[in-house]
Formats: structure tokens, sequence, C-alpha cells
């Protein structure tokens, strides 16, 4: 793996922004994808911006969770699916020949519907990424799993219970528990797929209070299916419609003032 | 509660139905419960009698005519007892009332009376003239308006005309062996040994003249005894100096040892030979009781002692039985102990009273004792000992068998001889079943967990769908065919292919590295679109690495072990080769247990959750990583399972066993070596035990045992699977 480069996230090199005011960290061009000969994403053109919480709405099946797993290939693991058009992080194309999979799924990390804790001690969950890299000290592993959760605001939960299985933690702790172990390998984009639609209101609640502290740090793209969440926790959203990306925009914008009628129909809940 | 009062009842239909199921789940559960606890029972209840303890109970007593009494003995079913007197005469008496039943005499005194050896109704009476007479009991069971009767009758067993022996004043010992129509009789005069052969001889006709050889002895000896098979002969001297000739060539006796009967500074107070005259029970006045025997060490042979009994004060008469290696020691205060040699156990004991000077002798089937005093009164003990043969000891520990130079483990249940000494260690058919199982698991474990890993984490769904049922049809191939083919065809092709075979397994996962490594070479848009399907890429080059291995072979042979590797192994490594050994069991087990382990492991690392491994591959692990760290340890608890339950397949497995491991109960964990499992012995021996003997019960305690290895196997097995299951089962 050592002969690839590595995808590199420096502020350098920055290409012009489109659309969005602040820097964009991903981005699409005519990005399609089809599932066999079924198509599910059609010409998708979307800047990301760094260090914003970017939301995706829009009907079941309006690609947004296909569209999420582009940036970090999880969907190479389906059997014949084809994409055409470019995903660029920080400019550098992510299905180029030069770029290791493992490793862009390093700077892009992701957080799914339901909690998947490794069947491990809370330690070990969070310290996975980096045994992964291998080559830290113990004491340099403490030291970024106790940061980690701290960011993941399961510190004071956890903390005297490190070494016991993450299985016997409570849902939302565990889906803590899984963005602690996303963020412990410092990525730059963390992607989340719907990640409190598993969890009870208290637990959702602190999920996006963690969202917002954590944008300050990383880009976050999340796809949600609650339009209120969308609008509590995002910089950003994008409403996507069979496929389709229909509008972008700060959220303000589209949960006030929609450009498209499709939109407007959604968030008013005329169908979703 | 009201509101639910006034739901209306479950429908009657229902209410049957739902009754009727819960019973019969019920009840098929009680039953399989119930099944195991009554094979367990039946087991428990065959193997029980053998540690049941012995025990000696008066049967009757009666008074004959007083009259000073030489020997007795007992018929085969207890119901006739036969007593010699110093006046010459032999009666017949029924042992239950005492009532004469034939009287016979040799019409002169009598100085010595003793049982033949080879023939134990046959009787040697030595009469003061020197004269040897032989006679023989018959007994003879006839039923007359199905009444039975037992016609026991003794008369001479050839011709009435006695033997002349020697000079009456000079005779000391003398002993009789009949065998083979051959009748050998020695005997002692001062420093002569006389031997005298009677060939073609049959009983009730008359005898030949015998060849007479005559040996003059350094030193006078006392007592004569043929020995094993008649061919050698103890002299023994009243000191306990004990003289052995090997007369195998009778005309050219030669010696054999010579030394004490007795250890050193003890003096002889009784002394007998066990069933078969290989050991000596010997009794001291320091009050040992030994069991002694000539084992043949580097410088010739040597009388060593094998075992010491437990006995509280000297002993001062020794009666052995006549069919099995026990004995009834007599102490000087008149106890009697029941003690067995193989296991060096005192049984019991039992306070003879008055009888303790008593003539005795045991019945044939050991389970009478009948002692003759010289008043005339006469007693029946019944004994119950029928299986002293087994102890703890035997059963699991190193026991120093007859004939054996140390003590060893050694299963060996039957012979054609009928004074052998029965071995029965169960620790070789333990180390048997081991070490099948362990060289099948060695075989079956890698391929069948590391195929389970790749079908199902790495192979492709299409393949996948025809590869998963095809293992596990193979499943049902009945292991008498796979025994089969490995007994008579695959154990030959080994053999003469040792080197060939031998070196596929190192070619064969060394070859596939190195085509992992060239197929990197190819460009990837090439290789990845045979993602899936490596599996069946594979199949031609390990059959080609297969096939030039065979053709190999040769060239390997000749190189590497000089032409034959058998020989080779033998000689540089201590590695004997037999034909049906562990290697051939273990490719033939393993290929038997494969299918099992497989679609276990196989189903365990299939239902990894998803979200788990996009979890670990989200975070940067690469599908390698992701399997090593959280594929296999989720799946960890059904891999442990499929590797158990493989073992216990494997442990109790029959067929393959049966056919191809050769049976021999040796303890060596040589691959090239066979070895006899519990299954397969049972297998083997149990359609040609007695019932209710010591072997049959033996046999049903292997069972017991084997029962027990595979119910603790899979208790473990669950407890593990259980506690990695907390630990490490998925969501």
């Amino acid at each position: 793996m050592s002969d690839k480069a590595t995808l590199n996230s420096t502020d350098s090199n920055q290409v012009a922004q489109q659309g969005a005011a602040a820097p964009s960290s991903l981005q699409t061009r005519d990005l399609s994808l089809f599932y066999g000969s079924n198509q599910a994403l059609f010409d998708v053109n979307l800047d990301i911006p760094r260090n914003k919480a970017t939301a995706f709405i829009g009907p079941s099946g309006c690609g947004k969770s296909t569209l999420l797993r582009c940036f970090n290939r999880m969907n190479d693991l389906i059997d014949d699916v084809s994409i055409t058009g470019e995903i660029l992080l920080d400019t550098q194309n992510i299905h180029a020949d030069s770029v290791d999979v493992s490793q862009l799924r390093r700077k892009v990390g992701m957080v799914f519907q339901r909690p998947n804790p490794f069947p491990k001690s809370i330690y070990e969950n969070v310290a996975y990424g980096m045994r992964l890299q291998g080559g830290s000290s113990k004491s340099i592993m403490d030291e970024r799993v106790e940061w980690a959760l701290r960011s993941a605001a399961l510190w004071d939960e956890v903390k005297d219970r490190l070494k016991e299985s993450a299985l016997g933690l409570s849902g939302g702790q565990q889906q803590r528990l899984v963005i602690a172990r996303s963020i412990a390998i410092q990525p730059s984009v963390l992607l989340l797929d719907e990640p409190a639609s598993a969890l009870d209101p208290i637990s959702t609640l602190k999920i996006e209070e963690l969202i917002h502290q954590l944008k300050n740090d990383y880009t976050i793209v999340i796809v949600t299916h609650n339009m209120q969440q969308a609008a509590r926790v995002s910089d950003y959203t994008a409403f996507m419609y069979l496929g389709k990306l229909v509008e972008f925009s700060e959220t303000d914008n589209v949960f006030t003032n929609p450009k498209e009628k499709q939109t407007e129909d959604y968030i008013t809940g005329r169908y979703g | 509660m009201s509101e639910l009062g006034q739901l209306p009842p479950l429908s009657r239909r229902r209410a049957w139905i739902n009754t009727l199921t819960a019973r019969i789940v019920g009840l098929g559960g009680i039953a399989v419960i119930g099944a195991i606890v009554l094979i367990f029972m039946y087991l428990l209840w065959v193997v029980a009698p053998m540690f049941a303890p012995a025990s000696i109970k008066p049967a009757q007593q009666f008074d004959l005519s007083p009259t000073t009494i030489l020997k007795t003995d007992v018929n085969e079913t207890g119901e006739v007892g036969l007593r010699f007197s110093v006046a010459g005469e032999a009666e017949l008496f029924a042992t239950d009332t005492g009532s004469s039943i034939q009287r016979v005499t040799i019409n002169r005194p009598v100085s010595q009376v003793i049982t033949v050896a080879g023939d134990d109704a046959m009787y040697a009476l030595l009469g003061d003239d020197a004269q040897l007479h032989l006679l023989r009991a018959r007994y003879r069971v006839s039923f007359i308006d199905d009444q039975r009767r037992l016609n026991a009758t003794i008369k001479p067993a050839f011709d009435a005309s006695p033997i002349r022996l020697g000079q009456p004043d000079q005779l000391a010992g003398f002993d009789v062996a009949f065998a083979d129509e051959q009748l050998l009789i020695a005997s002692l005069s001062g420093n002569t040994l006389s031997l005298r052969e009677f060939r073609d001889v049959e009983l009730e006709y008359e005898l030949e003249e015998p060849k007479v050889i005559e040996l003059q002895l350094d030193k006078p000896y006392q007592q004569v005894r043929f020995g094993p098979r008649h061919k050698s002969l103890y002299l023994i001297s009243d000191e306990g100096g004990l003289e052995v000739l090997n007369i195998n060539n009778l005309t050219a006796p030669a010696r054999q040892y010579v030394g004490f009967l007795v250890p050193e500074g003890e003096k002889l107070t009784a002394f007998v030979p066990l069933l078969g005259r290989t050991s000596w029970l010997v009794a001291t006045d320091a009050g040992q009781l030994l069991q002694r025997f000539l084992v043949r060490g580097e410088s010739g042979y040597d009388l060593r002692t094998v075992r010491q009994f437990d006995v509280p004060n000297p002993i001062v008469k020794l009666v052995p039985e006549p069919r099995r290696k026990g004995f009834i020691a007599v102490d000087n205060t008149g106890t009697a102990h029941l003690g067995y040699a193989t296991t060096g156990n005192i049984l019991t004991s039992y306070d003879l009273n008055e009888f303790a000077e008593a003539v005795m002798a045991i019945a044939p089937r050991s389970d009478y004792l009948l002692m003759a005093n010289q008043s005339g009164g006469t007693q029946v003990l019944a004994i119950h000992n029928e299986h002293p043969e087994i102890s703890w000891g035997t059963l699991w520990s190193e026991i120093w068998y007859e004939g054996y130079a140390e003590p060893i483990h050694s299963w060996q249940s039957s012979s054609a001889a009928n004074d052998f000494e029965p071995k029965f260690s169960l620790t070789p058919l333990l180390f048997g079943t081991i070490k099948a199982a362990a060289y099948a698991l060695l075989f079956a474990v890698p391929i069948a967990i590391m195929g389970a890993i790749y079908t199902a984490y790495f192979m492709a769904p299409s393949m996948r769908a025809l590869v998963k049922p095809g293992i596990e049809i193979m499943a049902a191939l009945p292991t008498v065919i796979l025994g089969f083919l490995a007994g008579l065809w695959l154990a030959p092709i080994i053999e003469d292919n040792l080197s060939a075979v031998l070196s596929i397994f190192v070619t064969l996962p060394l070859g596939l590295f190195v085509l992992a490594w060239c197929w990197r070479l190819l460009p990837s848009n090439l290789t990845r679109r045979f993602d899936g399907w490596y599996g069946l890429l594979v199949v031609p080059p390990i059959l080609i690495m297969a096939a030039s291995a065979i053709v190999m072979g040769p060239f390997l042979e000749d190189s590497l072990f000089g032409g034959d590797s058998r020989a080779w192994f033998r000689d540089y490594l201590n590695l004997p080769y037999d034909q049906r050994n562990a290697l051939v069991v273990g490719i033939a087990m393993g290929l038997a247990v494969i299918p099992t382990i497989f679609s276990i492991a196989e189903d365990a690392i299939y239902g990894v959750p998803q979200p788990l491994i996009n979890g670990s591959l989200a975070l940067g692990a690469t599908p390698w990583q992701t399997l090593t760290r959280v594929v296999l340890l989720t799946a960890s608890p059904g891999i442990f399972s499929a590797v158990m339950i493989g073992m216990g397949r494997a442990v109790g497995e029959t067929m393959i066993v049966l056919m191809a491991t050769g049976n021999t109960p040796v303890m060596d964990w040589n691959i090239f070596q066979g070895m006899r499992t519990f299954a397969a012995n049972i297998a083997v021996e149990l359609p040609e035990a007695e019932v209710a003997s010591s072997h049959y019960r033996i046999l049903f305690l292997a069972a017991l045992v084997l029962f027990f290895i595979t119910f603790a196997f899979n208790t473990i097995a669950e407890l593990v699977r259980q506690r990695l299951r907390a630990r490490y089962g998925s969501l």
C-alpha cells in the first residue's frame, strides 16, 4: 500500500468555488450511478463545503444514501454498480488508480443508521482504526481514545468501564461510540447515514448536539429523513428527488425560501 | 380483569390444538432425554457388576468317613467332589449332601497325589512302591425324561497298570503333563532327573514303552514341576533353590536359570505355580506373598518379583484357581485371602476356623472352594468373584504382565491359549482414539476452516450457491465407503508413493503462494474480472501440482530418501511404516469431518452481520484486516463449535478407523503407525465376547467411556461457545 499516494488534506491547491460560499471539501462532477442497468443517480453536481454540516433530504429511494456512500466508495462492495463522472476529495479524484480505497475511507469516515460497535471492549472499538495503521504507542493510543470519546461526549459515561464490552452500552451510547471510533482516526469528512433514526428522542438530541460541535473540525454530511433535524443541525441542505439533485443551498434558504416547487412540496409535506 | 373476562374464550378447536402441540413437543423433548438416560443406564447396568466386591459364603457342610486326605477336587459345575486318601482310595461324592457316588482304590498306600498338567480331571497317584497310577474323572450329563442327570465316574486314565518311577526310598518329587497325545513324566531321585516321554498316547488305551532320558544334576532338588506348555522344567529345593531347564529338545535339556525362588534370607513357606505356570506365587516366613517370574534380561533370564500382595500374616498354604490367575492364600491364623495376580489385589478374606488345616481345591469356574478335613468334615464355600482381573489399575495403569520385561499398557483381550493372561488396559484405546481424531483434525481443520472463510467471505455468490451444497452432500457419503477406499485403495497408493504424497503437503501450499504472488503481478483490471472466482481458477494448478508431485515422486525417492523412503524413515527417524496408518486415517477421516466443520463454520462466518463488516471497512480496514479482526472474532463461537463437533465425530467414528487403521493397539504418535480406537475396538470384539464375561463388560465400559468423552466434549464445546457468544456475539 505504501507505494500508493495517500490523499492529502492540505488547504493549498483549492479550486474555485461553485455556488457555495465556504471552500468545498467534496465535489461531484456529473456523477451518475447505475445498479446494473438501473440508474440511481443522475448527473449530480455538488460542492460540499469544508467544516460545515450538509444535510441530504428527500423521500425514500431518492438516492441520498447512495450518493453519501459514493463519497467513501462503500458502493464498491455492491455487485454490479457502475459510476460515471467524478468525485473529488480536496481536488483529488477518489476513483483514480493511485487512490487506495482503504486510505480514502480513513479520510472519509462513515457512521451508519444502526449502531454497529464491534464485539470488543469500548477501548478497543475506539482504538480499532488506529490499530489498523499500526505503530502507535500505548500512551498515544490512550490519549487519542480519551480525546475521541470526549469529542463524542461519551467519556464521562464510559471512562470507568473502558475494558467492558461495547455491546453493553445503550443504543444512543453505542452510536456515539461509533462516532468516536470514526473520529479517532481523524478523518477530514464524516458521513452520517441517518445516524439518529434508530434512537430515542433524548439520544437523538445528544447526537445532534454532537454534530454541532463536530462541524467545527470536520466536514459533515448527514442523510436524514427528519426535516426538523436537517433544519436544526445543518448549514447547507441538498434536496434530492428520484436520483436527481433538485436544490442545494444554505439550510435557511431551502426551508424558508425554496426555489424549486418540488422542494417546497416536500418540505410542506405534500409527499415523502 | 373484568374486561378480559368479557373477551370471548379461545375457540375450543384452537385451545385443543394449542394443548396438543405443547404436549407433543414436550413429549418429544422428554423422550430424547429419556432415551439418552436409558442408554446410559443400560451401559451402567452391564458395567457395574465388574466393580462388585468379591465375597465368600459357606454353602454346604457335611461329614464323610474320617481318613487322611491327600488331595481334593471339584468338578466343573461344582456338584461333585473328589477326595484322595492315603489308603489309595479315590471317592466321588455329591457336594450338596455328601452322599458317596463312587469309590475306587488302587490297593496301595499313596504318598502323593497331583493333578496332571494339561488335563485338570486327570490325577497322578504315587504309591509307596514308587509306582505311578493315573486316574481320570469323567462327568457326563444326560437328560432322562427331561431330568438332568450328572453321571460321575473315576477310573484309570489308560490301562490299569502303573508306571514305575524308580526306587521307593530315593524318589523325591515328580510331575506329570499330558497334552497333544504326549504324556511326560518327570521325577527326581537324588541328583538324578528322569524324564519319561510316552508318544501317541490315547485315553483308555494301553501306554507304550516310554523314551527315558536321565540327567545328572549338580545338586539334589526335592520338587519338580513342568513349566509353560511343558517346554521347561522347574526344579525346586526345600531351601527355596530354583533351577529352570529348557526341555524343548527333550534329549538335550538346557539350563535356563539357577537361583532362588525366595528372596535372599527368607525361607519358603508355600509356593504354587499360577495358571500357565509362567509365574510363581511364593510365600515366605517373613510374611511376604510374592508373584515372581522369569524375565529375559541382557544377561539371560532373571527371576523377578513382579508383585507383592498385601497379607497381614505369613502365608502357610496356597491354592491356585485352575482356570484363572487367582488364588487363595491361607495364613497362619487360619484366615483365607482371596487374591488375583494381574491386579495384585487381595479381594476378600474369610476365617476358616476348624478348616484351616484342611486339604482344599477351587472349582474350575472359581465359584466353589472344597475343604476336606482328616476327620472327614467337609465344607463347601461359595465364592462370588466374577471379575477379579478388573481394577482401576488394570484399566488405566501400566501392568507387569506375565512374560514381559517391564510394566506396559496393553490391550490383548483374547488368545488361542487357555492359560493366557488377558490384558485389558483401556489406555491404548484411549490413546488410539485421540491419535486418530488428532490426525484427522490436523488434516481437516485447516482445510475446512479456510475453505469456509473463502466460501463465506470472498467467493462470488453464484459460485457459493454451488460449492456449499456440494460440500455438504459429501457428509452424506457413507463412512464405510470412505473406510473401504482408504483401507484398500488409498493405503497401498500412499505406501507406493510415500515421498510423492508427503511432498504434496509441502509443494501444494508453497505453490499456491507462488501462484498468488504471480497473480498480483498481472494488471489489476484483468484480475479484477475474476474476483470471487479464484476458487475455480486454482483447481487446474492444484491438479497439475499434485500430478507433477506424483511424477516427481520416484525422483524424490531416489534423491532424498536413497530409493526407499519407508526404510529411510525407519532407519533415520525411527518411524517404522505400516501400510494402514495414521496418515491414511487422517486423510480419510479428515474427509469425513470436513463437511461438518466446513458447513457450520461457513454458516458462522456468513452470518457475521454486514453492518459490522461495513463498519470496519469504513474505518479504512482492508478486507483482510476486516476478516482477521472483526469477522473471525465475531464468528469464533460458531467456528469453535464446528471444530468441536468435528472432533466429536472423529472420536466416535467407527467404520473408517475400523477399515483403515490396522487396529493395532499401539501407543505411538508415529504418523506411519496404526492405532485402535474405542469405537473400532467395540465393533471388532463385541460379537466375539462371551456375554457377561469380563471382556464383554469391559467393552461396555469402553462404550461408556466413549459416551463420557463425547458428552464431555460436547458440554465443554457448548459452554465455551456460550461464553464466546456472550463476549463476541453479534448484535
